[in-house]
């Protein structure tokens, strides 16, 4: 019978109020379309500044031809100077079609476990690689894989075994072992320095050099690259932007739904004076707007996925895609969640216990 | 007439609070848009000045060949340079800083971003101190300090010439300044030209010094004359033939031959190349605005429309009453007028308040958020809109319609 009272209130209300229907549906479409495209705006624009921002502390060279046993003496002399400033190193190589990672931080000539890694990507299964392997040189490895029960096993990496220790779940044939284990004659393919603080020129200037010296044409160094504030700041105020096209649609749609309630007094005095309890009359309100509101959000997700989506992804191409239906399902969720709550707000002010101040209200 | 506007708009309380606070934020909106398009093609508007499909670029150069540059050049033609001038703090060798003499026209287009900034109208004031721009130092030099800086001619270490110089700000950090080019390469864009800048990773220590404030040093000629001048782009106007500029470009790299010899990495590919592969890079940067634009101007009208017809429909009834009363529609045209200018007023104050807060105190970080004419007038456009808007539906809605008929429409 609600649903029925909320249907027939629809109908009237298209009928006697079209021209605020019609600008409560336009404007509802807008606010849908808009929030759709801020939160597309607001995922890549986030993304791009994560990217800047990994670009700005990484410093990384890829080496063609080489040892991993060729960095060995170099190494501690390189890192000296810019500890400091110094997250973590990461080694990259690989064996056959295995490939072997080193992740260690370097601090007073000790090699240490590299604690964002191990933060990042703890072990599913046993332990990461610990401290005590590295000062130990232990010959130890971290598998990948779904397999499980591989703790004790041992790993042939070249001619000389490791002994399994953890397993993640990431990906497939990725091994990760000690940057002090026996490991000189892995082929070296890529050395990564991430930094914690800005890396300052000089220490691009040693990283370079030493890549040079160490391994001649065979190695490319990426650009030093400035961190580009001016870009991130840009970059901000659009993600702002986008965040005020949120809230001006939402203001927008308080607006004119904070209007017709208002028009709701006599209406709901009258369902009142009939015998209608206050949730009755509240709920018979609610469904009509959450009718009208799903059935715009569904026609502004139909006009946005299939009209829009594509244009915008082309523009604000980023490496993150930002639309899927697990997000456009939470938009959805959260709107419909807010326009209830919202509404709910203003029937609940507007809805005053005595029928009589409802009807004198609604002559005004 | 007035009571009545106030009293009506006391009535309609929370519809008044809904538009301003939308007002607010279309203000935002729109300041904080019209300031990141601004900053993004600051550089390109300056570019596209002096960078043509015949100009001519110089890596670096002594006085002499500027000179020579300056004097074959008349006045229509467009001569663009970094003066560059190498110096210190007095009396400290160690305390290197190199200074950057930046003209007007690069101090208005191309205005550093800063960190910190004081005022100067005392600075001002008094003619033998310079007013300049310092980026962050390990020397303890912040805004509203004066130090005596010594600049370094090429005549000998003992030859310096100290200037009192008053910090009116900090530099910021990471953007393009206008200083040597840097790497010439074969796909260069306009924004090459403009150099990234950051002392905390080039631990280099720079100052910017405006052009006019250089002319208070009385040895400014010494000081010219030992500047190294950088990144210099010549734009010939159309009144200088094709071959004046090939005489040109053929007399600079003469003078370039005799000074350094000249590598492949110093040789600046085609101009046309250049403006060709800027205006494709401008264009794409944007491109990215015109959605942004389509969305912020439909829900700015549709905003103006919801405000305007909600605001006509519950006034109606009431200069409905008041029409039957005896009330020329005029009047009730100007309490609308009234109502909404206030709403507006309010809204714009508030709207400032937050912009200025905002720059002041970073409150969501820092975003391009500037106050100046073009925003001003952005936000004044907004207003008469509505004002204009809401004056003009509420004079057709009562003008066009008789009394009975509106309190009809009411009910």
């Amino acid at each position: 019978m609600v649903i029925k009272l909320a249907l027939k209130n629809i109908k009237n209300s298209i009928v006697e109020f079209s021209r605020e229907y019609s600008l409560l549906i336009v404007s509802q479409l807008v606010a849908v379309i808009s929030i759709f495209f801020a939160y597309g705006i607001f995922g890549s624009y986030s993304a791009k500044m994560q990217e800047i921002d990994i670009d700005s502390y990484n410093i990384r060279a890829t080496v063609e031809v080489g040892k991993v046993g060729q960095l060995r003496e170099s190494l501690p002399e390189m890192l000296e100077g810019m500890q400091d400033r110094l997250d973590y190193v990461f080694i990259g190589g690989f064996l056959d079609d295995m490939r072997v990672s080193m992740y260690f931080e370097y601090d007073n000539g000790e090699y240490k476990s590299a604690d964002t890694t191990n933060k990042n990507a703890p072990a599913d299964e046993g332990r990461n690689i610990s401290d005590r392997d590295l000062r130990d040189g232990s010959n130890v490895v971290c598998i990948s894989g779904d397999i499980e029960g591989m703790i004790g096993y041992t790993v042939d990496i070249g001619d000389t075994g490791f002994q399994v220790i953890g397993r993640r779940n990431i990906g497939a044939n990725y091994l990760e072992i000690p940057f002090t284990a026996e490991s000189d004659d892995l082929e070296l393919f890529v050395i990564s320095l991430i930094f914690e603080q800005l890396p300052k020129q000089s220490d691009y200037i040693m990283f370079r050099d030493t890549m040079e010296g160490l391994f001649g044409d065979e190695v490319i160094v990426d650009e030093f690259k400035l961190k580009d504030a001016d870009e991130i700041i840009s970059m901000k105020s659009i993600i702002v932007i986008s965040v005020a096209i949120g809230i001006v649609s939402a203001l927008n749609t308080c607006l004119i739904y904070g209007y017709i309630i208002s028009r709701r007094k006599k209406q709901m005095a009258v369902y009142g004076i009939i015998g209608a309890a206050k949730g009755i009359r509240l709920l018979i309100n609610e469904v009509e707007i959450m009718l009208v509101s799903a059935s715009i959000v569904v026609i502004g997700f139909i006009v946005y996925r299939f009209g829009i989506e594509k244009k915008i992804v082309e523009v604000y191409a980023s490496s993150v895609s930002v639309y899927g239906f697990k997000s456009y399902f939470i938009m959805i969720m959260l709107y419909m969640i807010c326009i209830f709550v919202a509404t709910y707000i203003m029937l609940n002010l507007v809805t005053s216990r005595r029928l009589t101040d409802m009807l004198r209200r609604a002559k005004r | 007439m007035f009571k009545f506007a106030l009293s009506e708009y006391i009535r309609n309380f929370w519809f008044n609070l809904c538009t301003i606070l939308l007002i607010i934020v279309i203000m935002v909106l729109s300041t904080i848009f019209i300031s990141n398009i601004e900053q993004d093609t600051r550089e390109y508007r300056l570019a596209e000045q002096y960078i043509d499909k015949d100009s001519i670029f110089v890596t670096w150069s002594f006085y002499d060949l500027k000179q020579m540059i300056e004097d074959k050049l008349g006045k229509e033609d467009k001569l663009l340079y970094s003066q560059s001038i190498a110096g210190g703090i007095e009396g400290n060798k160690d305390a290197n800083i190199s200074s950057l003499v930046y003209p007007q026209q690069v101090m208005e287009k191309l205005e550093p971003r800063m960190d910190e900034t004081v005022n100067i109208l005392d600075a001002k004031k008094n003619k033998d101190i310079i007013i300049a721009y310092i980026s962050h130092n390990p020397y303890g030099i912040e805004a509203g300090d004066v130090f005596s800086y010594e600049i370094l001619t090429l005549e000998g270490e003992d030859d310096g010439i100290c200037v009192d110089v008053y910090v009116a700000g900090i530099i910021g950090e990471g953007q393009r300044l206008y200083s040597s080019v840097g790497e010439v390469f074969s796909d260069m864009v306009y924004k090459d030209f403009f150099n990234l800048y950051s002392y905390e990773q080039t631990g280099k220590v720079k100052m910017i010094i405006p052009e006019q404030e250089l002319c208070k040093i009385k040895e400014i000629d010494r000081i010219n004359k030992t500047s190294i001048y950088e990144n210099i782009i010549i734009n010939p106007s159309d009144n200088m033939s094709e071959d004046e500029r090939i005489a040109l470009a053929e007399a600079i790299s003469e003078y370039e031959k005799n000074i350094r010899p000249i590598t492949s990495e110093m040789v600046y590919p085609d101009a046309r190349d250049i403006v060709y592969r800027s205006n494709v890079l401008h264009k794409s940067e944007l491109y990215k605005y015109i959605p942004l634009t389509i969305i912020v101007m439909v829900l700015f009208i549709v905003c103006v429309t919801s405000i305007v017809t909600i605001k006509t429909i519950i006034s109606s009834r009431f200069y409905g009453i008041m029409y039957m009363c005896g009330m020329h529609y005029t009047i009730a045209q100007r309490m609308t007028a009234v109502e909404m200018t206030l709403n507006s007023v309010i809204a714009t104050v508030f709207a400032i308040s937050i912009l200025t807060l905002q720059n002041k105190l970073k409150l969501v970080g820092e975003i391009n958020c500037n106050l100046d004419i073009l925003q001003y007038g952005f936000m004044f456009a907004i207003c008469t809109v509505i004002i204009l808007w809401s004056t003009m539906t509420a004079k057709r809605v009562l003008k066009d319609n008789p009394p009975i008929q509106i309190t009809k429409n009411m009910d």
